[in-house]
């Protein structure tokens, strides 16, 4: 007989749905956990494959019923129930009658986004996208014949793509752009630059989705849709290499663009900066990481930095994955200043290797409502970067995108009512990036680096923890033990949040013995 | 459940703090009402300029009002009613939500029923 079978609870993070987490043990389910948050779009984890995971949605509605009233047919029909990309029938016909043939409709989206479809040669080898923002628009012809782009027109945009799907003639074209796009309109095209005549093309799966790539296609119809990680979904991250739950507390990326280096709000210095957007596969599994170059040789020309309110006082962090392009200088410092320029606060220096790697730096500002902070690269470095993040606190949490504004994840809270006796056992796992102490009733333990095992035996009167194999505190006292009503895990009623992913927790309704404790965390 | 965000501009940031101290508690100083208040501040209205160098050249222009946004759990407290702003939904902080983002705007074409937002109109044709 397993020493686990004496086990009131097991939670072991793995089951789990939006709101929920499932405990193994009890199996009548009154050991399960209620799970909120209440952000999907601001909340990542790194997930199985070793990427990070975002929350997305497609703000296009109605995105594949062109038919639809919203959909305005100008000069031109739609007829669906076509052979599709995806091996439904689920494509349409889009038959352009005179000049200017066209389908257009309203939408709402602002800040770094993604316009795609789903494309296929009919009558017509080439059709035009155009998407309007207030006092511009951005246009991009595509060439169905060979996967190529067309002719370009309007603002420029940030990137744009036409990608074979299967063999079938279908392509996946999109462009991103950064604007408060207003309207959509595509049109069947007899050429490049050319919308005269009639004739047709198929097409299937609009989306519009916030980021520098296009996602994976989610079907809309009267309201945006959600895919990825949502809103009330506990976060398993798997940077450790097994599944561990992620309980943090609210925190806001400050930094506007956290992908997207192109825009204004980064400054480079004399111009000694480029920055080339979306070259690499970034932390995130798609090809939006940033080369940043530096070709200045002189000390103090080579800032990349941006600006942002701060709160006097409290301590701010600044981080940011970083690769090294092969072959290159990759070295270089973050800074945070926050007094007069160039005058840094703190600087943490980097060195690139050839994986992702995320460096941060902590200050709190004692003088300045306005804090700069700054990458500087080593004489003529080049680095590949990818998810800046200027939070309010003393270390770095999970990568919170932002597409043109301020975001804020809310907290997690991971909560159930299960009691527990006053005389029990609690084992808990979790992992630390750092040697700290921590206080169980009385007791005071150091943790180390790493996954942390630890079980702790009590009673109104005594307590033995065992931490990492060893007992490493048995001791005697008066403890209030009654009225354990209720878990919650990483925090105290939103407040006081661990740091630290758990990977395990456990509930004995007995005092196990100091053996049977080591048998737990060895 | 659909939280709620909502935002909300007082005339400094004590008085902003004066309203959030005034959010009911339990017997423990547990809220009553769920909510998450973040402070924006005196938000950015022309940002600085820099010369070549990245020397500041001229300071950023700040709001004169200090911006707070909250994330109600349910029903917003009405006693901050007196102070709450709806700011067009283009473009703005919040809390990566997408129901509460679609709320939001809901709301603010309710309020706003003849804004360009809600009514965008039909932009020049140009072939």
């Amino acid at each position: 007989m397993s020493l686990y079978d004496d086990a009131s609870l097991i939670q072991v993070p793995s089951l789990y749905k939006d709101g929920l987490l499932v405990s193994t043990v009890p199996e009548d389910r009154s050991g399960d956990f209620v799970f909120s948050r209440g952000s999907n779009l601001a909340a990542t984890r790194v997930n199985s494959s070793g990427f990070i995971e975002k929350g997305y949605e497609n703000l296009l509605l109605q995105s594949n019923t062109f038919s639809d009233a919203a959909w305005s047919t100008q000069q031109s029909s739609v007829t669906n129930s076509q052979s599709g990309y995806d091996g439904t029938n689920n494509a349409w016909l889009f038959n352009g009658i005179t000049f200017n043939s066209r389908i257009q409709r309203s939408t709402s989206a602002s800040g770094v986004q993604t316009f795609s479809i789903y494309a296929k040669s009919g009558t017509y080898n080439f059709f035009r996208v155009r998407l309007d923002f207030s006092g511009g628009y951005y246009e991009q012809y595509f060439n169905l014949s060979n996967g190529t782009l067309g002719s370009s027109a309007g603002s420029t945009p940030i990137d744009s793509s036409i990608e074979a799907i299967g063999s079938d003639g279908w392509y996946r074209c999109f462009f991103s752009l950064n604007s408060a796009t207003t309207f959509v309109r595509i049109y069947p095209a007899s050429g490049n630059t050319s919308i005269n005549g009639a004739g047709s093309i198929y097409i299937q799966d609009a989306q519009i989705n916030q980021g520098l790539v296009a996602y994976p296609y989610l079907e809309t119809t009267t309201a945006s849709v959600s895919g990825g990680i949502l809103e009330d979904q506990p976060r398993l991250d798997y940077t450790n290499g097994t599944p561990a739950l992620l309980i943090e507390p609210s925190r806001t990326n400050l930094v506007n663009y956290s992908e997207f280096f192109g825009y204004s709000s980064w400054n480079t210095e004399n111009g000694n900066q480029i920055v080339t957007q979306s070259v690499i596969i970034s932390p995130d599994g798609a090809k939006n990481g940033s080369k940043l170059e530096t070709t200045s040789g002189s000390d103090g020309q080579r800032k990349f930095w941006l600006q942002q309110n701060v709160a006097i006082g409290s301590p701010h962090t600044f981080s940011i994955y970083i690769k090294q392009v092969s072959g290159e200088i990759n070295t270089g410092f973050l800074h945070i200043t926050t007094g007069a320029n160039d005058t840094f606060d703190v600087s943490q220096a980097y060195t690139a290797t050839n994986e992702w790697q995320r460096f941060s730096v902590t200050t709190a500002s004692a003088k300045a409502t306005v804090a700069r902070f700054l990458i500087t690269g080593a004489s003529n470095s080049q680095v590949y970067i990818y998810g800046a993040q200027a939070e309010l606190g003393s270390y770095p949490t999970s990568y919170i995108p932002t597409y043109g504004t301020s975001v804020t994840r809310a907290k997690d809270l991971c909560t159930n009512s299960f009691a527990t006796a006053s005389s029990a056992t609690l084992y808990n796992s979790f992992y630390s990036t750092e040697v700290k102490t921590l206080y169980i009733l009385d007791q005071l333990l150091t943790i180390a680096v790493g996954e942390n095992k630890l079980a702790f035996a009590f009673t109104p009167t005594t307590i033995t923890i065992s931490l990492n194999g060893s007992i490493v505190a048995d001791a005697t006292g008066t403890y209030d033990t009654t009225a354990l009503a209720s878990i919650q895990l990483g925090n105290d009623n939103g407040e006081d949040y661990s740091e630290s992913p758990i990977s395990g927790f456990y509930v004995f309704p007995s005092v196990l013995t100091n053996t049977e404790l080591n048998s737990l965390t060895v | 459940m659909t939280r709620l965000t909502r935002k909300y501009e007082f005339v400094d940031e004590a008085a902003a703090d004066a309203a959030i101290a005034l959010l009911p508690t339990d017997d423990e100083g547990n809220p009553t009402h769920e909510h998450l208040v973040t402070k924006l501040g005196y938000l950015v209205v022309t940002p600085a300029t820099y010369d070549d160098e990245g020397e500041e050249l001229t300071a950023a222009v700040l709001s004169d009002v200090f911006a707070v946004d909250v994330y109600w759990g349910s029903e917003a407290d009405a006693s901050w009613d007196s102070a709450i702003v709806f700011p067009t939904p283009m473009g703005i902080h919040s809390f990566g939500s997408s129901s509460s983002r679609d709320e939001y705007a809901k709301t603010y074409c309710t309020l706003f029923p003849d804004s360009l937002y809600c009514n965008p109109p039909e932009p020049e044709d140009i072939p």
